[in-house]
């Protein structure tokens, strides 16, 4: 439920100036009831997915999410001569999930940008078309979500008879602070030789502070999660599109438009609770796993790290084994890699010849690891196609390496393990090698192709349409590149919440096809 | 259910050559955050309690039980966070294992006068002795002695007059006093070995135990272990390579033991038992350890269901050997706290025994020990690689004062 008010004055003064001013409310309401049901133990008669068939107690959960937002705001715009603007915003909200002294906490966030059409005051200059230049910055201010306030017991459930609870591992936090982020912005934007060439350049430097995040704990705090504000995030980057026509005459035309971007990531503070009590932060960790591999934030490195173990070396660079022919882990977990890629773009191209057009769209992204729990629990449990070849299955796996003797040295050792036990053992769930199932992230895709034809005029004439185009299209025709095997790097996700640089039974992503018809009035 | 040799893996034998462990000291390690917790909280609903007489009985029910977390934490660790743990310090500092058995003695002693059995306490949520203060009591003094016991090759001084003073305030002597965690026949609710489904293939019994048991004709056989064609066969313990067929050509454990309603055991009067006998054989208190010794075996035997006549023919074939009273006492302990893995595994590091006639009992691996720094059995559990994560400093602080995060590394108790 969203209950909004404005009011809007505008006024001109003068020739050269006008400004426009806008105040207003808004009353944000969220209220949800979710009920879910799940059978346990497994279902009576196969196949008859109703909760009546659970073989065990009906596990039932309840929720009910409430949340109000009340905000007051204002937006002053000045223009001068429609060619300089000047925009300054400010915005209060009140949040039911923060508090202050038992009644939710007020935030402001305000901004300023300005933007200068110098294209209107630069004469003689032909070849420009169109010249703009922004920059501002601006703040913006973020709640969370219901119950993260304080801590409960947990849904009493039966246990022999007796009613049982349990105290929430979640540790919520009562002191939250609004997330708050500030970004510095500019840009310019260019349009010449007769709009056949255009240029948008954009450069952006964010701080996010006192993210609100739910981190994993030592449990001997007697919590496993721990919702807190953390330090401070920087985000910088640029983001460009270039778009051009090179050709064009009267029946062809060619448009070229790429874009790209970087984005560079850094934790700059690691305050939890406006207290440095830690070096890392683990901000998202593969619970499936024992011991878990984890994405990591530590102080002056990129927000996510992935950490686990990795292959035990010799000072050779040798893979130690044991006597059994299984990989040996390193000490410690070891930093694995960071999540983000080093950039991403897409370049889209656009023919037409006379009524024929054809639109293609590639998109890249380089750089970044992924873990792949599809991987891992394809190996382990002997599903992938590596696991039966070669006659592993009869022979074993050859694998070699070294293993520690007597006196601390290393020799070589070769061995033949069986199958199942060298996938189990070594790349299974429990205490497996975490780095052999990292893999690059980066991939060049064609994402889609369209080919259209526009019937002729006569056709869409007879009825009074402007045009009538049909068109085939496919999209995510084919993954050009990737380093990853069995699964679709641009499209990761994880079964057990979405986390960045986790995968885990993410789905390909789902090539279609299509024809359109579209009449255009 | 390894460490005491009682059952070795069949697909994963690797669990068996002690390969590393990260499973379970996280599910050990787990009992920070869901039972302590808990614990702590009766306490903190009580503060606001109308019946004051029935609190004070309820929280000192709920001191034991930690005490008895941080026992099995400390016992298979060695130094484990304490003091700092399940407090608002987010980072909780490890303390040292030794100080921490002082003071959990301390408390365990103020608890046990704290209960008072004219007072009421749980009317309902104890599905362990349903309230009665009495057997709390009792199993306060028996979870004093098995600790005092535990430290007391380490520092015998500490250790007896908590020895005498549990053995003077009455320990678990019945069966009936048991402390069991009852698991039921509902399908959520079973015991976990259970299932439902299938008959669980993961593990045979060890030629170690089905051997001895098989020698002295003990009469708890078909209660422990199952036959292969009519015989007990028991695996050498880690064996050959990795074979879930393993489970059709060795005994598998009794379908007793993998049933929805085998209890999760606490303490019982046997363990009680066999610790006055080793008190009156080391000459700690006074009494006949050989008749401690002999209703010790009655008890486990009365436990798993064997007729008095039939234990007591049992004792003639395995008599109490004075001179040698750690492996009498020692290998009949072992074979009464069967399902008891982790309290087995902890004694026989601690009385290092052999078979009554001295001959070694326990084998190392066949296939060899995974693990570098253990040859015959682990002396602890590592420290869960999560707390590398999350309670980094710490942890290698802890690591290094109790000489290396490593499965060999003596515990402070261990002297044999």
């Amino acid at each position: 439920m969203n209950y909004l008010a404005t009011a809007n004055i505008r006024k001109d003064l003068g020739e050269q100036f006008n400004i426009n001013v806008t105040v207003g409310g808004n009353i944000m309401r969220q209220n949800a009831k979710l009920f879910t049901g799940s059978t346990t133990t497994g279902l009576g008669s196969a196949g008859v997915y109703t909760l009546a068939n659970s073989l065990g107690p009906v596990l039932i959960t309840e929720q009910n999410p409430r949340k109000q937002i009340n905000s007051v705001f204002g937006t002053a715009t000045i223009g001068f001569t429609n060619s300089v603007f000047l925009e300054l915003t400010g915005r209060n909200d009140w949040s039911s999930t923060l508090l202050r002294n038992g009644s939710p906490r007020p935030y402001f966030y305000p901004s300023a940008s300005t933007s200068i059409i110098f294209s209107d005051w630069i004469k003689n200059a032909d070849w420009l078309n169109f010249g703009k230049l922004r920059a501002g910055i601006a703040q913006v201010g973020n709640d969370t979500d219901p119950y993260n306030l304080f801590t409960v017991y947990q849904a009493p459930i039966q246990f022999n008879g007796q009613s049982m609870t349990g105290v929430d591992p979640t540790r919520r936090n009562p002191n939250l602070l609004p997330e708050m982020s500030t970004e510095k912005e500019a840009g310019i934007e260019l349009k010449m030789l007769n709009n056949r060439f255009g240029i948008d350049f954009t450069y952006y430097d964010r701080i996010t502070k006192n993210q609100i995040i739910s981190i994993p704990v030592s449990q001997t705090t007697g919590y496993t999660n721990s919702i807190i504000n953390l330090g401070k995030i920087n985000n910088r980057g640029i983001e460009i599109r270039v778009d051009g026509t090179p050709v064009k005459s009267q029946n062809f035309s060619w448009n070229i438009a790429v874009n790209f971007s970087r984005n560079i990531n850094k934790v700059l503070d690691l305050a939890q609770n406006g207290q440095e009590i830690t070096d890392r932060v683990v901000i998202g960790q593969e619970r499936r796993m024992t011991p878990p591999v984890a994405l990591v934030a530590v102080k002056g490195q990129p927000l996510g790290t992935l950490y686990g173990f990795d292959y035990a070396y010799d000072n050779q660079g040798r893979k130690i084994l044991d006597s059994a022919g299984l990989y040996q882990l390193t000490n410690t977990t070891v930093p694995l890699g960071s999540v983000y890629p080093d950039f991403v773009g897409g370049i889209t191209n656009a023919f037409s010849y006379k009524n024929i057009s054809l639109r293609t769209l590639i998109d890249f992204s380089q750089g970044g690891k992924f873990f792949s729990y599809t991987n891992m629990y394809g190996k382990y449990s002997g599903l992938l196609a590596e696991t039966a070849e070669n006659g592993i299955r009869e022979n074993g796996v050859p694998v070699s390496g070294v293993v520690e003797q007597s006196d601390g040295s290393y020799a070589p050792y070769s061995v033949n393990v069986p199958a199942k036990t060298y996938y189990q053992a070594n790349f299974g769930r429990n205490n497996n090698v975490h780095s052999a199932n990292i893999y690059d992230a980066s991939y060049i895709y064609l994402r889609e192709v369209t080919l259209g034809y526009q019937l002729p005029g006569s056709w869409s004439e007879k009825i009074n349409s402007d045009n009538i185009t049909l068109s085939l299209y496919g999209r995510n025709l084919w993954l050009i590149k990737s380093n990853a095997p069995n699964v679709d790097p641009s499209n990761l996700a994880n079964g057990s919440g979405n986390i960045q640089g986790f995968e885990g039974g993410a789905l390909p992503s789902v090539r279609s096809f299509g024809l359109n018809l579209n009449i255009a009035f | 259910m390894h460490y005491a040799q009682y059952w070795a893996g069949t697909d994963s034998k690797q669990d068996s050559r002690y390969s590393s462990s990260d499973a379970g000291s996280a599910h050990l390690w787990s009992m920070y955050s869901v039972v302590l917790p808990a614990l702590k909280e009766i306490e903190v609903i009580n503060e606001n309690a109308t019946n004051a007489a029935a609190a004070a009985n309820q929280n000192a029910i709920a001191g034991v039980l930690r005490v008895w977390v941080f026992h099995m934490l400390t016992d298979a660790f060695g130094n484990i966070p304490y003091t700092e743990a399940i407090s608002e310090q987010p980072l909780p500092a490890y303390d040292d294992a030794a100080t921490i058995y002082k003071d959990l003695l301390t408390k365990l002693d103020g608890y046990q006068s704290q209960l008072n059995i004219s007072n009421p306490s749980f009317t309902t949520g104890d599905v362990i002795y349903r309230g009665d203060v009495a057997k709390w009591k009792k199993f306060a003094n028996s979870l004093m002695l098995r600790m005092a016991m535990r430290m007391s090759n380490a520092d015998e001084a500490t250790a007896k007059p908590y020895i005498e003073k549990a053995i003077q305030g009455g320990v678990i002597e019945t069966n009936a006093d048991n402390a069991l965690f009852p698991y039921t026949s509902n399908a959520t609710e079973a015991f976990p070995y259970n299932n439902i489904d299938r008959d669980p293939v993961q593990f045979v019994v060890t030629g170690t135990l089905l051997d001895y048991m098989v020698a002295t004709n003990d009469p708890r056989l078909p209660m422990y272990a199952r036959t292969v064609n009519g015989a007990y066969e028991g695996v050498p313990y880690a064996s050959g390579d990795n074979n879930a067929s393993d489970a059709n050509n060795f005994s598998k454990p009794s379908s007793r033991v993998y049933s929805p309603n085998f209890p999760g055991i606490i303490f019982t009067a046997s363990e009680a038992l066999f610790l006055k006998a080793e008190a009156a054989a080391r000459n700690i208190t006074s009494g006949s350890a050989a008749t401690f010794y002999d209703s010790g075996i009655k008890t486990s035997m009365e436990f798993w269901g064997v007729s008095a006549d039939i234990a007591t023919a049992y004792l003639a074939r395995v008599p109490y050997n004075t001179a040698n009273w750690k492996n009498s006492i020692g290998t009949q302990k072992w074979l009464a706290f069967y399902m008891q893995g982790m309290q087995s595994w902890l004694e026989r590091v601690r009385l290092n025994f052999n078979k009554p006639d001295g001959s070694p009992l326990f084998i190392a691996p066949v296939a060899g020990s995974l693990d570098p720094t253990v040859s015959m059995v682990p002396n602890r559990i590592t420290y869960p690689t999560a707390e590398n994560n999350t309670n980094r400093a710490n942890k290698e602080a802890a690591a290094q004062a109790i000489g290396g995060d490593t499965k060999g590394t003596k515990l402070w108790w261990q002297k044999f």
